[in-house]
């Protein structure tokens, strides 16, 4: 099976297409020219008149092959964007745009790194659920088609052994090529990764994607990080919450704190079968409760705070020496805990 | 959003993540870069803040244009300031009271619940209907308490606190315990009921006939309490008539248990009720109805039927009496004169027959001289108590009437309870036998007429069969004279005895 199907040529996988070119040509210059001198502007600037540039192309041209796109852009780009400093990224870019392009070997290339990373992270931060679920996934062919409907933004469905790549507008094209690593990269992990057969969004968009973004920052650069708090920022809305309290259980003192977190967060969604449904509702309140009482209480911990946080942090870091999570256990440990919030008899 | 509201986002996430990059508090807040430049200088400037650039492992110096990580300060006043600061924009804290899921759905519930709870009618239930009902309102309320429990769980809210005890999730909580305790009363409640139902069910089931027959026992009850309360006996037997006929009918439709069972017995009599609840075995319970069926049943079927029944679980030839008049009142003479055959050899063997003389005579040749000349004769000669007796009137001479007794099949369980209780009258009335007896001693006859006559004549010496021949051949209106001596007559005293009366009687008289 191929790796890349585009099971269309319609136009919104060409501006797809088109798009994912430019972005590839961007980042390949800039790691050339890391360091545009004397420029007053960003590289989010100039990413942005980049944008605005496949926008204007898309308005003036609508439904033309994608040969007359490249060569319509080709030449906006050398005399639209004479933005100080960038020359070099720009003028890359114009001369790239006039050679030969493999869209879906760079798909392919992007896959496969965002697949690798998964395995890293696991590997740095799983333990023996996570490890076997992992050895069970397969780097997904994708097929590319244009959505029924209209979206806005680019998604991703699986689809049997498929995942299928849909592109949103062309206002926000370049934006999501641009970041399209880490879109894939988070499709593996908080979808595909999980053990469970219908996704838990506060966990996937919320938890794992905090999990995620802590990856992303050690592992990237401060530029990728920027391009994806862009992207991720506005669309993180309803399950910011559940983000913050991924934060803030990933974020605490102790140095090994985060890798018995993140072990934890994998560990509980690779195992997600072999628990009963309301052991993961329970656990699910219990976690997002706990970060609700004790983040909200600003003031000195009283005994019972302290207690619910040492119990949360044994259920999390008390593990770390055997390595083995137990939902269940955790479950009731956790219950136990929060006994004395409850109402009195 | 505000200047105010920016702020105080800030402030709160740097609380929170205490350690954090700039794109980390832009995506824990939701705000832009350009928004938390300034606040964050602020923060710093004040020395809340320190600030270093990130390092990456293995790294000696951090990269160009490496972001920074800001961290809180450790110090306490300083983190108290910030705290301050915070409490000032937002006294109720972060997050004020968030719309529980959970709670909306225990709430929804609970709501439910209530309504079928206050509405349950669970008497109206088959056995698999309640079961069903108790299954599936028990998995709700577990299911409403399982929500509950998660809401206050993820609440930030410590409900323990009394000043959290007017919350809706706390008020839901007492609710659902409130509905708990309801809903295990009112199955508990329709259990037990059932179960005595079953247990009462199961009595009837052993007792259906003793029930049913002690519906006919109203009639005489309350015609009697009518005529009583001054009532037309006519009109009181109708009212008792259609009375019973209501009560049987209530029991067939298997209405009449119950609390109604139990009333329906205690205006059948205090003291059937009070022999009922008293019993303590079957036994007792058969002997207690054959009592009152005795006394006040005109169906000596019924009676008879409680009586073979107790005595399958009581030996004792008393019973057997009661049995043989009970067939004779039925007219089933041979069934009579067996139990009554199986009374007298239990009963000779147990005791002496009273020294009698015996003699039967017809009507016309009574005369009431003639009894007196006699009495006189043989009282002259011999210490005797002399008797006569008949279901016929004497006329002016009789002093008393004699009611049928049988024997009481109680006897012997209380002190209270006599050896002897009364037939029923509406059974009786052209069984009670007239005496007369001029010494004025009291007469103790025990059965109908003709067992009297049968025991009579056994005990004045004639064989079982031939007691019981000439008993059953006793007129209504022949008169018999028994005379008692004090002490066993020889054959010489009997002789003599005998002849006195064929003198007085002009050899009408047949001895026994």
């Amino acid at each position: 099976m191929k790796n890349v199907l585009w099971e269309d040529t319609e136009l919104p996988v060409r501006v797809f297409q088109l798009a994912l070119r430019l972005a590839t040509h961007f980042l390949e210059r800039l790691e050339q020219f890391p360091d545009p001198a004397g420029s007053g502007t960003s590289l989010m600037e100039v990413l942005g008149l980049i944008s605005e540039e496949l926008k204007i192309t898309h308005k003036q041209l609508r439904d033309r092959p994608i040969a007359d796109y490249t060569e319509h852009l080709r030449a906006r780009l050398g005399t639209s964007i004479p933005v100080k400093g960038y020359g070099e990224v720009i003028g890359g870019m114009v001369a790239d745009l006039a050679s030969p392009f493999g869209c879906e070997d760079r798909l392919v290339q992007l896959n496969r790194r965002a697949f690798e990373a998964l395995k890293i992270c696991i590997d740095k931060w799983g333990e023996p659920a996570s490890r076997e679920r992992a050895g069970q996934m397969k780097l997904l062919p994708i097929r590319c088609q244009t959505p029924l409907a209209e979206s806005p933004i680019l998604s991703f469905v699986r689809q049997g052994r498929n995942l299928l790549l849909r592109p949103g507008s062309a206002d926000d094209a370049l934006w999501e090529c641009i970041i399209l690593e880490f879109s894939l990269f988070h499709e593996y992990l908080s979808h595909y990764f999980p053990g469970w057969r219908e996704d838990e969004e506060e966990i996937s968009e919320g938890l794992l994607f905090a999990l995620e973004w802590e990856w992303f920052q050690v592992e990237y650069l401060p530029f990728d990080v920027q391009l994806l708090l862009h992207q991720w920022n506005p669309r993180l809305q309803a399950n910011r919450e559940a983000f913050q309290f991924g934060q803030w259980l990933l974020r605490r003192e102790c140095p090994a704190w985060r890798n018995c977190a993140a072990g934890f967060l994998l560990e509980w969604v690779a195992g997600w079968k072999q628990f009963r449904k309301d052991v993961h509702e329970d656990l699910k309140s219990q976690v997002f409760g706990i970060g609700h009482k004790l983040r909200s209480r600003m003031s000195r911990l009283r005994q019972k705070d302290q207690d619910l946080r040492r119990i949360l942090e044994e259920a999390i870091c008390g593990s770390c020496q055997g390595r083995d999570w137990n939902a269940g256990i955790v479950r009731d440990s956790l219950g136990r805990a929060l006994e004395p919030f409850s109402p009195s008899d | 959003m505000s200047a105010n509201e920016t702020r105080i986002k800030i402030l709160c996430a740097v609380q929170q993540l205490e350690r954090f990059t700039i794109a980390d508090l832009c995506l824990h807040t939701g705000l832009e870069p350009s928004q938390v430049y300034r606040e964050i200088a602020d923060l710093q400037k004040r020395e809340i803040l320190t600030s270093a650039a990130v390092m990456r492992a293995g790294e000696a110096a951090p990269a160009h244009r490496a972001p920074k990580l800001y961290r809180l300060a450790s110090e306490p006043e300083k983190r108290a300031t910030l705290q301050e600061e915070v409490e000032r924009f937002l006294p109720t804290g972060l997050n004020p009271a968030a719309p529980s899921a959970h709670l909306e759905r225990a709430q929804g519930a609970l709501s439910l619940i209530t309504e079928e709870l206050l509405e349950a009618s669970l008497s109206r239930f088959s056995g698999t209907q309640l079961d069903q009902w108790e299954s599936e309102l028990g998995s709700r309320l577990e299911e409403a308490g399982q929500a509950l429990k998660r809401a206050t769980w993820e609440s930030e809210l410590d409900f323990s606190e009394e000043s959290n005890s007017r919350h809706p999730l706390a008020v839901a909580v007492r609710l659902h315990r409130t509905l708990s305790d309801r809903f295990q009363e009112l199955a508990r409640a329709e259990r037990d009921r059932r179960e005595r139902a079953a247990a009462e069910s199961d009595w009837s089931r052993a007792l259906p006939q003793f029930a049913r027959a002690a519906m006919k026992m109203v009639v005489p009850a309350t015609a009697a309490l009518g005529v009583s309360i001054g009532l037309n006996p006519a009109v009181s037997a109708v009212v008792a008539a259609v009375t019973v006929k209501f009560l049987e009918k209530q029991m067939e439709q298997g209405a009449l248990k119950g609390s109604l069972y139990e009333q329906t017995l205690n205006w059948l009599g205090a003291s059937l009720k009070r022999d009922l609840s008293s019993a303590d075995s079957k036994a007792g319970v058969l002997a207690a109805l054959a009592k009152h069926f005795i006394t006040y049943s005109d169906n000596p079927e019924a009676a008879l039927k409680y009586l073979r029944q107790l005595h399958r679980q009581k030996s004792d030839y008393r019973l057997d009496f009661d049995q043989a008049n009970l067939e004779l009142l039925q007219h089933k003479i041979e069934g009579a004169q067996e139990y009554w055959t199986a009374y007298r050899n239990h009963r000779q063997a147990l005791a002496a027959p009273p020294p009698l003389v015996v003699g039967r005579m017809t009507a016309k040749n009574w005369s009431d001289p003639a009894y007196r000349d006699t009495i006189q004769e043989i009282s002259k000669r011999y210490p005797a108590a002399i008797s006569a007796l008949s279901q016929s009137a004497f006329g002016a001479q009789e002093d008393k009437i004699l009611r049928p007794r049988l024997f009481n099949p109680l006897y012997g369980k209380n002190d209270r309870e006599p050896e002897y209780v009364p037939l029923s009258e509406n059974a009786s009335s052209d069984l009670i036998l007239h005496v007369t007896r001029p010494s004025g001693e009291t007469l103790v006859t025990a059965g109908v007429p003709k067992l009297v006559w049968a025991d009579l004549f056994c005990e004045s010496g004639r064989a079982l069969e031939e007691a019981w021949g000439a008993a059953m051949r006793v007129k209504p209106d022949d008169r018999i004279l028994r005379i008692e001596f004090i002490e066993s007559p020889n054959s010489t005293v009997r002789q003599e005895t005998e002849r006195i009366l064929e003198d007085h009687f002009r050899d009408a008289v047949a001895f026994a």
